[in-house]
This record gives structure tokens, sequence and C-alpha cells, in this order.
């Protein structure tokens, strides 16, 4: 139990808007240990980041709130905890990559006083000359010359722009960090670079990482465990072995099927048909069930559980357990 | 960003223009600030266009039995230096203070949207010749503009309305520019300059309907602005001259009294308020309901 | 020394400009002020003394020439022409009021800016509560609020009624307090609406975002993050404002008796004593155009991006190009 850094059951999380509820996060379960990547997948909307948002304490209030549930990271509960308490944690202890590297940096601050800014405030004490200093190693650890930390946003480009929300990420050395599709808004090229620093970065200070994305393939560069997520649920959690190689549930292997492979080579690939349910109105049995073709009446008529199917490979599908076999 | 919203205005571009307006209705009805708006400019605007049923007196009885009476039931809003009945003033005076606001937004946007759409539209050299020519006009606030027209072309409700017009011109067809520079790259315009239409067939047909809701927004705050600037004109003694009700003209006429008799001032300026906050709290409604992005 | 360099281009660029609106206010003017000789003499002059006269005016040059020598006498010997009533110079007359117009506006700008952006401020961060209601109405009717009517309710209240503050003149600090904030009331309502706007616009950024990510505290968010950003179309506001205010302080001087430059002109209006109009508003306009630079030069400032401005056409493209 104490290789345990990060546990959230029962999330719940809403957004009020005007006189209706967005259900954006429901009874959300997960587990995290040190030093494991954990990928969260799922489609535009499913709740993702709004789970990393959740743990950072940082679910924009109001709309948003969190109903229910709890979020234990290294003992203490972030639901419960005080903003000041928070405040300690956020940056230091646990730190986010924003998905948009355009918009994430303020234009109007040198990136290095940028990332000196999450020193200064996590090491108190320290003068603003060594803050600065280390903002320098930081700027070289991410692979940016430190005499640019003079400049400002609008001098970099895209990939260069994420490599400084990663530095401001990991100045301070964070026990964990969340990652919300850190890749999608740059060029293929410059993502594998990206995704090359991330995980260097993150062996070298022992991080442990909670990667969003509806990337599969970086899922699988990355990532030990994955939980599979829809429409504010998770329909499938496991380690990363059980999600590729024994696929349980109906939406993952949509997923699946809707991503180009080299080793098939087929000619057309299948969609998942259908949109995700309004989250101001969720169906009331599996929610995947008006998109899923084993569909059957009992999966319309009241929630199906999150199951244990096998050690460790969790399920949320009425007709999972009859795979079982596929095990032996 | 600026790419999808221009990709997405262009695609919203011949959709139906019926259900545009219910939508956009609908919106409207939400909002609370703009449906009160609403509510008080059409009472303005129906009180001064039945001035004659309504008001008690007429706007120019003099009765010197009854100057300077404080309101009461007989005279609502009291009376002036002249014993006129300060109420049915007012009532008479919202016609000529809705005509300047509304004549001279139509000046002003009939020659800021030719021109604006012309530089727009050509571009270069066309586009720097004009633009550099309003902001020559533009060096000066507008309200500056404005007196000084007006005081060359003498006082009088024509040329007051004349020189809020030529005032606020350039600052239109700056807000008509700006647009109309965008859209004339989008492909749709491209296809109707192949199929040979000219200048006006594209604007008019074409270009225009899709800047229609800034220019619809402008308007409106322009007809408030011109109310107010041409009540300041009259003010200085540029505009309506007395024994007009225009309230401008009434407030500066009643300016020596107002040691004594406060609402000689106090009432047509009441007025002037009404009618200004309804006509901006319509147009910041309407910007909100035709922009549903803008709103914060 | 990038900044210096800039501030002469854009000095040059304004001289076009100034040197057109004279030109249309000249002859705008001019067109229409009938034969000053006339004007000035008066009826019973003789014919020598009116011809006399025209060739001391020199208003029988063509009206190109006349405009080239009125511009000339400004720039080399700072004359702005003889007042057509006092024979007074124009220049005397103006350069002596224009303290007491730009103390106005500047009082107007003042109460702008203390009461505009602190409660735009304010209303934004406390959205869809009461407070922002609240302000959001106010803001609407002060803007709306024609600001010589506002002098004057001011007047009965507070100098009249209570008594506490003087109607009129312009003696002493006193007496600046209503003018100022009939002044400066319209654009502190405005100040407020775009503060509030663009501070709502910047709360909602992904860079907000990451500074509270990194730990930062609630009010060093707001005070660093958000309003730094959010200042930058607040500035363009104010100095639009700050023409308003001097427009506003045309009427405003009127209403309180004040001696200054608004005054000047609307009375020489009055008179159609031209040689003051067209002096009093060339003044105005040259001085809108100096705020509209120091707007542009804060604008660099506050706004790193806007510093490229300042550098050559060729670096900036280059950087465009990296980006």
């Amino acid at each position: 139990m104490e290789k345990e850094l990060l546990k959230i059951s029962d999330l719940t999380i809403q957004y009020s808007v005007e006189n209706s509820v967005c259900q954006a996060v429901n009874h959300v379960d997960l587990k995290l240990n040190r030093g494991e990547t954990l990928g969260l997948v799922g489609e535009t909307g499913a709740g993702k980041t709004t789970i990393a948002l959740g743990i950072m304490g940082l679910v924009p209030d109001p709309p948003g709130r969190i109903v229910g549930g709890t979020i234990t990271f290294d003992g203490l509960d972030l639901v419960k905890a005080t903003k000041k308490e928070l405040r300690e944690i956020r940056g230091k202890k646990i730190s986010m990559i924003f998905q948009d590297p355009m918009t994430a940096l303020n234009p109007i601050d040198k990136v290095g006083d940028q990332i000196r800014e999450v020193i200064e405030l996590h090491n108190k004490g320290m003068s603003k000359a060594e803050a600065a200093k280390k903002a320098c190693d930081t700027l070289e650890l991410v692979g940016i010359p430190a005499e640019r930390y003079d400049e400002y946003p609008h001098q970099f480009s895209g990939g260069m722009k994420q490599r400084i929300v990663i530095a401001i990420a990991l100045a301070c050395n964070p026990e964990l960090l969340l990652a919300d599709e850190p890749t999608t808004a740059l060029d293929v090229t410059i993502q594998a670079q990206v995704l090359e620093l991330m995980n260097g970065l993150k062996r070298k200070l022992n991080t442990s990482m909670l990667l969003i994305t509806h990337d599969l393939g970086v899922v699988a560069e990355m990532c030990e465990k994955v939980a599979i997520i829809y429409a504010g649920e998770i329909v499938e959690y496991g380690e990363a072995e059980h999600i590729y190689d024994r696929t349980a549930h109906p939406y993952t292997e949509g997923l699946f099927g809707s991503l180009p492979s080299v080793a098939d080579e087929r000619t057309r690939l299948t969609p998942i048909g259908g949109l995700m349910p309004d989250p101001m109105n969720l169906p009331k049995g599996c929610k995947f069930a008006p998109r899923c073709k084993k569909a059957a009446e009992a999966c319309k008529e009241q929630p199906v559980p999150l199951v244990e199917i096998a050690p460790g490979h969790f399920c949320r599908c009425l007709f999972a357990e009859e795979k079982e076999g596929r095990y032996e | 960003m600026k790419k999808q919203t221009e990709s997405k205005a262009a695609a919203g571009a011949p959709r139906k223009r019926r259900s545009q307006v219910a939508e956009i209705w609908k919106r409207m009805k939400r909002n609370r600030m703009a449906m009160i708006g609403l509510a008080i400019i059409s009472f303005l605007i129906l009180a001064s266009l039945f001035a004659g049923v309504l008001a008690p007196y007429g706007y120019d009885i003099q009765n010197f039995k009854e100057r300077f009476q404080s309101p009461s039931a007989s005279h609502w809003f009291g009376t002036d230096n002249y014993g006129r009945d300060i109420l049915s003033r007012i009532l008479y005076g919202g016609r000529i203070s809705l005509k300047i606001g509304l004549v001279s937004t139509a000046i002003s946007g009939c020659t800021g949207i030719i021109l604006g759409s012309i530089a727009g539209f050509y571009g270069g050299r066309v586009d720097n010749i004009i633009m550099r020519i309003l902001d020559v006009f533009m060096a000066l606030p507008s309200m500056l503009t404005a007196i000084v027209i007006a005081a060359a072309l003498g006082p009088g409700v024509g040329n007051c309305m004349l020189a809020l017009g030529i005032a606020t011109a350039p600052r239109f067809a700056r807000v008509v520019r700006g647009p109309v520079l965008q859209l004339k790259n989008q492909e749709y315009i491209e296809a109707a300059r192949a199929i040979d239409l000219n200048f006006f067939q594209i604007i008019f047909s074409h270009v225009l309907p899709n800047v229609l809701a800034p220019i619809i927004v402008q308007a409106t705050l322009y007809v408030a602005g011109g109310i107010t600037a041409a009540a300041g004109l009259s003010f200085v003694g540029l505009g309506a001259q007395p024994p007009s009700p225009e309230w401008g003209a009434m407030l500066s006429a009643g300016r020596a009294y107002i040691v004594d008799s406060w609402w000689i001032v106090t009432f047509p300026g009441i007025a002037i308020l009404l009618t200004v906050f309804s006509l901006n709290v319509l147009g910041d409604g309407l910007r909100d309901a035709l922009d549903p992005k803008l709103k914060n | 020394m990038q900044v210096f360099k800039y501030v002469i281009k854009r000095l040059l660029m304004m001289v076009p400009v100034v040197l057109g609106t004279i030109l249309i206010l000249y002859l705008m003017m001019m067109a229409v002020a009938g034969d000053p000789a006339e004007l000035i003499l008066g009826e019973n002059a003789s014919q020598e003394q009116y011809d006399e006269l025209r060739e001391d005016l020199g208003l029988n040059d063509p009206i190109l020439v006349r405009y080239g020598k009125y511009v000339w006498d400004i720039v080399s010997k700072g004359d702005f022409g003889n007042s057509w009533y006092t024979s007074k110079p124009v220049a005397e007359g103006i350069l002596e009021r224009f303290p007491t117009t730009a103390g106005l506006a500047s009082c107007g700008i003042f109460i702008m800016i203390v009461i505009g952006i602190p409660i735009g401020v304010i209303s934004a961060i406390k959205q869809y509560t009461w407070v922002d209601n609240l302000a959001v109405s106010l803001g609407m009717v002060g803007v709306s609020m024609p600001n010589f009517w506002l002098g004057l309710e001011l007047i009965i209240i507070f100098a009249l009624k209570l008594g506490w503050l003087p109607a009129s003149g312009f003696y002493g600090p006193a007496y600046w307090i209503l003018p100022g904030i009939t002044v400066g009331i319209n654009s502190a309502a405005t100040v407020m609406r775009t503060t509030r706007s663009s501070v709502l616009e910047c709360v909602r950024q992904d860079y907000v975002r990451t500074a509270r990510a990194k730990g930062q505290s609630e009010q060093k968010v707001v005070v660093h993050h958000v309003l730094r950003n959010a200042l930058i179309p607040i500035l363009t506001v104010i100095g639009m404002q700050f023409g308003i205010a001097l427009g506003g302080a045309v009427v405003v001087e009127t209403i309180f008796s004040i001696p200054g430059l608004g005054k000047y002109i609307v009375d020489a209006i009055g008179k159609r004593d031209f040689p003051i109009v067209l002096g009093g508003v060339v003044l105005l306009a040259i001085c809108f155009s100096v705020v509209n630079l120091v707007v542009d030069l804060l604008y660099a400032i506050v706004d790193p991006r806007m510093r490229t401005q300042f550098q050559g056409g060729k670096k900036k493209k280059k950087e465009a190009k990296a980006a």
C-alpha cells in the first residue's frame, strides 16, 4: 500500500448550466502508484480534463462543483483540503501540463520569469537570483538554451512553448504530473519529441504521471496502466496489456477499430457510430448502450457496475464476463 | 481562432434569413435588460408620436400667470419661465430629438457604409486614400468635430443633423471596413466576382448582409449618441433654437433659472437619459443576441 | 534608442494628419465666415479703410495661399493670427486658457481611472452576484448620462440646495470637484464597462489557469496575471476617452463658467470670431494626437508583442517566420 500515491474513489463532478445539471464525471475510481504512468483515454467531452482539474482543485466554480467522492493524495483528501493546503500542493507536489501551449503561457511575461514564479512560490527564502538560476537550469533541462530566459512566449514556436509549459510543471520536481493532451496541439514530428522528453524526465525524476489523451498510440508508448472513460464513467481499467490484448469493453474495441493499423493493412477504418450522449441527459442504464452493437434490453434498464473480470482488469459491461475464457 | 470564426461566418452566410431573425428574437427575449430597453424606447416613441393627443397643453402655449410653477397635479413636470407646460414640451420635443438621432445616424450610416465598403472591397491605394482622409476627420474627438461643423454651418436642427452625421461617419466606415476586408477573400465573394457581378451587386447582396450585425448594433448606439450630442449642441447654442422644445434647447433655456426652478432642466434631462439609456441597453442586447460568442 | 526612433516616426506621421485637419477646418471656416473685413470694421467704415484692412489680412490672396501662410505662421512663429474683434493674438488667448482645460480634462481622467477600473474589476470578479448587477446597471446609466445635464443637476444639488460646493468660477481646489466629476463620469462608466469585459475575458484564459496550477494565491493571480493583461484594451479606451473628455470639457466649461479653452471657443463661435475657433480647435487636435501617441507607447510597455513595432520591418518579418 505504501506505493500508492493517488487514489480516487467515487469522484463525481457536475456543472450547473442555467437550470440543468451537466454530469461531467460520475463515480470514478482510479489508483496510481509511485513512478507509474496511467493513461486516461476517451473522446472529447468524456470528462478527462475535468478529472485532472478535480485533482488540482481547479474545477471552475461556478459552474463546476465536486459533488462527492474523495481524492486521496499521499494520505490527504484533496476534496476536503483547505485552499491554502491545495495551493501548497499545486505546482510543488502535483503539477499539470495543459493541452494548448499557445494559450497556456502569459503573453506579457518573460518565459524565464514564468518558470521562476513557481520556483519562488514553493521555495520560500530562496533569493531571486537563485530562483532565476534554477529557472535557467530547468529551461536547459527541457532543451531550451538559458539565454532565451528574457524572451516572451510569442517569440517561441508551439513545440518550444510546450517545452516551457513542461518546464513550469517540472520545476519543483513534482510527485505527480497531470498531462492533459500534451501533444494534441502539436505537429506530429514535434509530438514525438515532446513525448520523448516527458518520458525521459519522468524517469529521471521518478514522477508518477496521469496522461490524458485520446490517442491510443501515445498510450501504448507511455503507459503501464490504462483507464478508458466514456461519458464521465470509467468503462475499462487495467494494465496496458489487458486493454490492448484482451479488450473487454465494446467501446474500447470501437476505439481500436477506429485506429489505422500498419500491421493489418486494413483499407477502411470502422468508426463508432453515433455521438456521445448529452451529459445533461444521460441514459439510465449503460451509457454506451445507444451506440453499442451488442446492446441488449438489460443494458438499458439499470446502471452497469464496474466488475473485476480478471485480477486488476475491470470492465463495465454486462457481457464482459462471458469473455473471461480468453484469459485461459 | 480567427480563421475558425471566419469560416464559421462564411458557413452561416447563406442560411435562411427568417429563421435567423426568429433565433435572434428568441435570444433577445431572454435578456431582461434588453427587453426593458425595448419597452422604454417603444413607450417613448409612441408617446412622442401621439404627443398631440397625450400632451395636456400645447408645447408653445404661454401662460404668464402660471410661470415657474413647480410640479403639481395640473402641471406634472411644472412650467417654465413663459408658463409653458414642461411635460407637453417634452412630449413634442421627443419628436425632434428622436428625429435628430435617427436622421444623423442615417447620414452617418450611409456615408460610412459606402466609404467603408469601397475602402475594404478595393483595398490597396483606394483603401489607403479613403482611410487617410477619414483619419484626418478622426484627428478630433467626434463631439468637437460636430461642434466645429455646426459652427461653420450655422445653428438649426438640419445643420445639427448634418454635422453629427459627418462627424461620426468616419467611425462608422471603420466598423464596416474591417469585416468587408475579411469577407472579400472568402470563396463565395470570389465566386460572385467570377460570374461578373458588379461592385454594388456584390456589396449589397453578398457582403452587407454578412456585416449587418455590427452595423445594426452600431446604428442603435449611434442613435443614442446622436441624441446626446444633439442636445449638447443645442446646449452650446448650435442645435435647435428656442422656442423649439428640443430637449437640449430646453435645458439650455432653463439653465438661467436653476436657482429657483430645478424642474425646468431636470425633466428634459431625465427624458434624454431615459431615451439614451434604453437605446444603449437595446444595442448591447442586440449585440449579444446577434453574436453570442461575444457574450460574457 | 529604438523607442526614440519610433517616437520620431510617429511624430512625423502625425504631421500630414494635423495639416489635413487644419486644411479642412480652415476651408470650412473661411468658406462660411463671410467677409471678415466687413465684420471687423462694422458698417460705418470708408472704402479705403476697408481695402487697407483686406490687404492687411491678406484676404486678396487665393484661399490655399492663405492656408499656407496660416500654417507657416504657426510653425515658424507660433502665431495663430489675431482675433477679428479684439485684434489680440489668438496664440496668447488659447495658450493662456489651455492649462485650465487640460487640468479639467486630467481631473476627468483621474476620476475615470479611480472609479472606473476598480469597480470594473470588482464587478467582473463578482460576476453573477448583486454587486455585479448593480455595477452593470450603474455603468449603463453612467454611459447614458448627458454630461451637461449632470453638471446642472450637480450644481442644483451640491451648490444650490446643500451649499457644499461652489457653483461656478475657477478659483481653488473646491471649484474643480463638480466640473471634474461632470467631465469624468461618462468616461468612468465606459472604462468600467471595458474593464469588466476585459477582465472577464482574461479570467477565462488558459494562462490564468496555469498560474493557479502553480499554486499562486488568488490575489496575485488577479493582479499579476489577469489585470496586467486586461489593461491592454483598457488603455485604448482611456486614450479615446481623453479625447471625449476634451470635447466634454468644452461644454462643461460653459456650464460652470470656467475660463478655459472650451468656453473661449464656444464664445468665439457665438461671435463668429473664427481665428479663435480655428486656433483653439487646432490646439485640441494636436493635443489629441499626442495623447494617442502616448497611449501607443504605453501599450508597448505593457504588451511585449507590441514592442515589435519599434523594430525595423525586416526583423519583424524574421520573427513572424520563426513563430
